[in-house]
């Protein structure tokens, strides 16, 4: 018995080992190297790749190590809004996992910046908010201990830093979203237009709505209207506010967040 | 799956599949330091009270990072009681390593290593202490009581962590008193380390062709047709 179908071959075990190691990588940096890929695994017939046949090997990859709780899943970044692929494990598997690299107390930080950031304001939280957690945290941690782990979960690609500003990473909001949206109910925020988690967007200034810039975009140049999809409210900065949103029109997008 | 033994048979296949989805997720997420991982760890972390089922959950692994993943699990048994496993990539998807972004102390690490690994390979497959040293040296990576900014230090990588991770053996040569040590490829090089694109790189810096250099020349067709014959 076959563990893969047949047509899953090394050009899905090269692709899926590279998403596995980046777990976050601009969706034309994956394509490139798909293609450079393909390229080399069929020299003779280097024909051109489509972006269409990169993501029907995503999907096929998907279908085989869904058995890990594990899957690739294409997003926008909430700021950027850059189209990410993202390596994702799904269930008890993630940060908080049973084989996390993290100790009980670095788990802890991570899980009050997390609330720092989710019941913020604008979604984010200054590092010196965060440096001064250490004084709720077990252990002696001083603040220079927590200014390198805050730089371990950078480079891990949890967070980010600018600026003095610590914000969550697209990998955070979209592996954490299930237990975001469980943990803390009540602060989060949910699109109304793609029903996922946000962080940061466009916020409606009558009924507080919270918006994907990229979602707003689109629900916003589709009809040429300015008023708010929650609360149908007129907002007459909501154009000026999403219009360096990039549109992503091309065919092969499927969803602004495909995610879920 | 017909060579079930008989104490696996409590063991549902359900069962049996997720203990071996677990045991993957388990040796990824211990292949970032690529150090070797305990049968016993495997046990005490994942298959707990199915510890008598490892060899068949291993095996089961095994085949799943090969198939799925592209990558090998081998056994390497340190001494009699402790066996080892080693997460290895596949030698052919080498070139990908560029696209996969390391830390900047990995990349320096990877650099060192080459250099390490080719100066033993054109030398026939061992290299003392001491050559190993002035070779360094030479190229300026390395001097007696200095860490260098770019690599570390480096004599504590070459007989710490690269010996850790089985791509250097640094073994002492039997019957030299006063002792007297030499480094040799580690199993980790033998499994992922193209010996032709070594030679190539070492070809390229003298400005030769690669076949030019007989002997390793040879030793290069030599190991690629062993490598076949073996995954026949």
């Amino acid at each position: 018995m076959s563990l893969v179908p047949l047509d899953y071959v090394d050009t899905h075990r090269r692709f899926l080992q590279i998403l596995m190691r980046r777990r976050m990588i601009l969706y034309d940096e994956a394509f490139d190297v798909f293609c450079k890929i393909q390229q080399s695994v069929n020299e003779e017939n280097a024909a051109n790749s489509h972006h269409r046949e990169m993501e029907q090997a995503v999907s096929l990859i998907n279908r085989v190590i869904k058995r890990f709780n594990m899957e690739i899943q294409c997003a926008q970044d909430e700021i950027t809004s850059e189209k990410c692929y993202l390596f994702i494990s799904t269930v008890e598997n993630n940060i908080t996992g049973k084989y996390t690299k993290y100790s009980a107390v670095e788990l802890e930080f991570f899980k009050k910046v997390l609330f720092e950031i989710v019941s913020s304001e604008n979604g984010h939280v200054s590092s010196t908010v965060c440096l001064n957690l250490n004084s709720s945290l077990p252990g002696n941690m001083t603040k220079s201990d927590i200014e390198a782990l805050i730089e371990k979960f950078c480079e891990d690609l949890w967070l980010s830093q600018k600026n003095g500003k610590v914000y969550l990473s697209l990998l955070s909001i979209v592996e954490l979203e299930p237990l975001l949206t469980t943990a803390y109910e009540d602060s989060v925020n949910i699109c109304c237009l793609c029903k996922h988690l946000v962080i940061q967007g466009y916020r409606c200034d009558k009924c507080f709505a919270l918006l994907h810039l990229h979602c707003a975009r689109l629900y916003t140049e589709g009809a040429n209207r300015n008023t708010c999809p929650a609360c149908s409210a007129d907002q007459p900065n909501i154009l000026a506010a999403v219009e360096n949103t990039s549109l992503h029109t091309e065919d092969d997008f499927s969803t602004p967040t495909s995610h879920g | 799956m017909a060579s079930k033994s008989a104490q696996e048979g409590h063991l549902s296949s359900q069962e049996e599949e997720n203990l071996i989805n677990d045991t993957v997720r388990y040796i990824l997420s211990h292949d970032n330091t690529k150090y070797a991982i305990k049968r016993q760890d495997i046990v005490k972390d994942v298959l707990k009270t199915y510890g008598g089922s490892s060899k068949y959950i291993i095996d089961g692994a095994t085949r799943v990072l090969k198939e799925i993943f592209g990558m090998k699990l081998v056994a390497v048994e340190q001494n009699s009681n402790v066996k080892h496993y080693m997460l290895i990539n596949n030698e052919k998807f080498s070139t990908d390593a560029r696209y996969m972004k390391w830390p900047k102390e990995v990349e320096s690490q990877q650099v060192l290593l080459m250099l390490t690994l080719s100066l033993i390979f054109m030398k026939g497959g061992v290299e003392s202490e001491e050559d190993m040293l002035s070779f360094l040296s030479n190229l300026g990576i390395m001097s007696k009581n200095r860490s260098h900014e770019y690599f570390g230090d480096v004599w504590k990588l070459l007989t710490g962590e690269f010996v850790r991770q089985m791509y250097l053996e640094h073994v002492r040569i039997p019957e030299l008193d006063p002792p007297k040590f030499e480094f040799r490829w580690g199993r980790r090089a033998e499994e992922e380390v193209s010996r032709r694109s070594l030679l190539e790189f070492v070809s390229l810096v003298y400005g030769t062709d690669p076949k030019n250099w007989t002997t390793q020349y040879q030793e290069v067709l030599q190991t690629e047709k062993n490598k076949r014959e073996k995954e026949m």
